[in-house]
């Protein structure tokens, strides 16, 4: 915070106040002490050494004084940079407080959307099955089949719910490093999509022997649980579903590539491939809520690593993870 | 006249209760079942303090607590059940939308003998209920 005398003592030690001060002081010294010398002194030899003894006296006397200004102009310059600091820190520690409490907002918002938000779906759901199972006697194949889509819509909202609670704690999850082997993981994260008979054709190559990672297994899991879901499901519908995992080497850097022959995208919609809620397919054949690659993002980002994707049209879809000192083994 | 191996349910949803209600049916597990609408009602009925309601001579033989409910919450109820004699060894299980680590932990650090998030879907939510009471079903043969 500034203050007037701030201002004037600034003003005064600022380098064009100095020099002012030097000036005046100067031009006064020398056109007095000039004028009582000669009206003092007739003689012009002690005048001559009279004049350099006064020139010798102004140096000295100005050189302390300049001396006494530059410390001032210092110590103004310091009172004003720890003024500026103080108020930083002030302002700062406002964010933190403003962001704590926001995230503190978004937590309460978060537990309250799991809760209340899945709670009337539970009924939805519950009851509807309860009249098909149960209650069906004389409602119509119209009836029953308008109910049997209130259940998968209110399915969707569910994996809806559940994506995007994922989506808003993965930069919450506190990183609990450990070292791990990745191909473990991996398998049981296939082994539970496999078990969905729509990806009973999928063929699967799993290239991570003796890889091993630094990393929280719980982002790293629900980073392949992403990305492997991706593959499988934009693959099921070729003739030969194919998805691969593997670590390769790249300017003498490991990457994860995860690979799938499926349907593929265009590139020039590159830019909104990890943006939330956008999707580059639509259709039943792919059904999804474009939550996961934002997820993947986000864990990526949480890791400290990067992904990219590169796919063509018609011919698959290759995802690389680059894990920078994450990576501590691999073959 | 109530069954003894009745069970408590404590939830303030009525459409949650119907559920349970249903999926214990749907699970063939026949027992009564007593519902308390919010946590104080459940300790009344428990702690037997209340003319107005029916104080429970018998104890249930688990009790289903949820715990997002207002004004006493299911992590308070646990408490005063775990701190009162006669429920101090009550088998009490947390049936509750919520995913949450730290709800999980809290529950288990206050004295609950098992955890259950509510599914979504049906299916999954009559399954369940049909682990728990074969849990419990084992539990009181061997008692």
């Amino acid at each position: 915070m500034y203050h007037a005398g701030m201002r004037i003592r600034e003003s005064i030690f600022s380098p064009l106040g100095i020099t002012t001060i030097y000036l005046v002081m100067g031009s006064l010294w020398i056109t007095f002490s000039d004028s009582w010398v000669v009206a003092a002194v007739q003689d012009v030899q002690t005048l001559t050494r009279l004049q350099s003894y006064k020139g010798l006296f102004y140096i000295a006397i100005t050189a302390f004084g300049l001396y006494y200004l530059l410390v001032q102009h210092r110590l103004t310059i310091l009172k004003a940079t720890e003024s500026y600091t103080k108020e930083l820190e002030n302002r700062v520690q406002e964010r933190t407080q403003d962001l704590s409490l926001l995230n503190k907002e978004m937590e309460s918002f978060s537990y309250s959307v799991s809760h209340d938000l899945q709670s009337p779906l539970r009924a939805v759901l519950g009851f509807s099955e309860e009249i098909v199972q149960h209650h069906s006697e004389g409602l119509s194949p119209t009836a029953t089949n308008y109910l049997s889509r209130i259940s998968a819509a209110a399915k969707r909202m569910s994996v809806l719910i559940d994506d995007l609670l994922t989506l808003a704690r993965v930069s919450k999850i506190e990183s609990k490093p450990s070292e791990f082997e990745l191909q473990p993981l991996v398998a049981e994260v296939i082994h539970d999509l496999s078990l969905n008979p729509v990806y009973a054709n999928t063929k699967v190559s799993i290239r991570l022997q003796e890889v091993r990672l630094v990393a929280d297994e719980s982002l790293i899991r629900i980073l392949f649980e992403n990305l492997l879901s991706n593959a499988f499901k934009y693959s099921s519908r070729v003739t030969s579903p194919h998805v691969e995992v593997e670590c390769i080497r790249a300017n003498g850097h490991p990457l994860i590539a995860v690979r799938d022959n499926g349907i593929g995208f265009d590139m020039l919609h590159y830019d909104k491939l990890f943006t939330p809620f956008q999707r580059l397919h639509h259709g039943e054949g792919y059904p999804g809520n474009g939550i996961g690659l934002a997820t993947v993002q986000r864990v990526m980002r949480h890791l400290k690593g990067s992904v990219r994707a590169e796919s063509e049209i018609g011919k698959g879809t290759v995802f690389y993870i680059t894990l920078e000192n994450t990576i501590v083994a691999h073959a | 006249m109530l069954d003894p191996d009745y069970i408590l349910l404590v939830d303030d949803n009525p459409d949650d209760v119907d559920l349970a209600i249903l999926a214990l049916k749907r699970s063939h597990l026949d027992c009564d079942i007593v519902v308390a609408r919010n946590g104080f009602e459940a300790l009344k009925m428990l702690h037997g303090d209340s003319s107005a309601l029916p104080s429970l001579r018998v104890l249930p033989k688990v009790v289903l607590l949820d715990i997002n409910m207002p004004v006493m919450n299911g992590f308070d109820v646990l408490q005063a059940f775990r701190a009162h004699e006669r429920t101090q060894s009550l088998p009490i299980v947390i049936l509750t939308s919520s995913k949450e680590e730290q709800d999980i932990a809290k529950g288990y650090a206050y004295g609950a003998n098992s955890y259950i998030h509510k599914p979504v879907d049906f299916a999954n939510f009559t399954e369940a209920i049909k682990q728990l009471g074969m849990y419990w079903l084992v539990l009181n043969q061997t008692n």
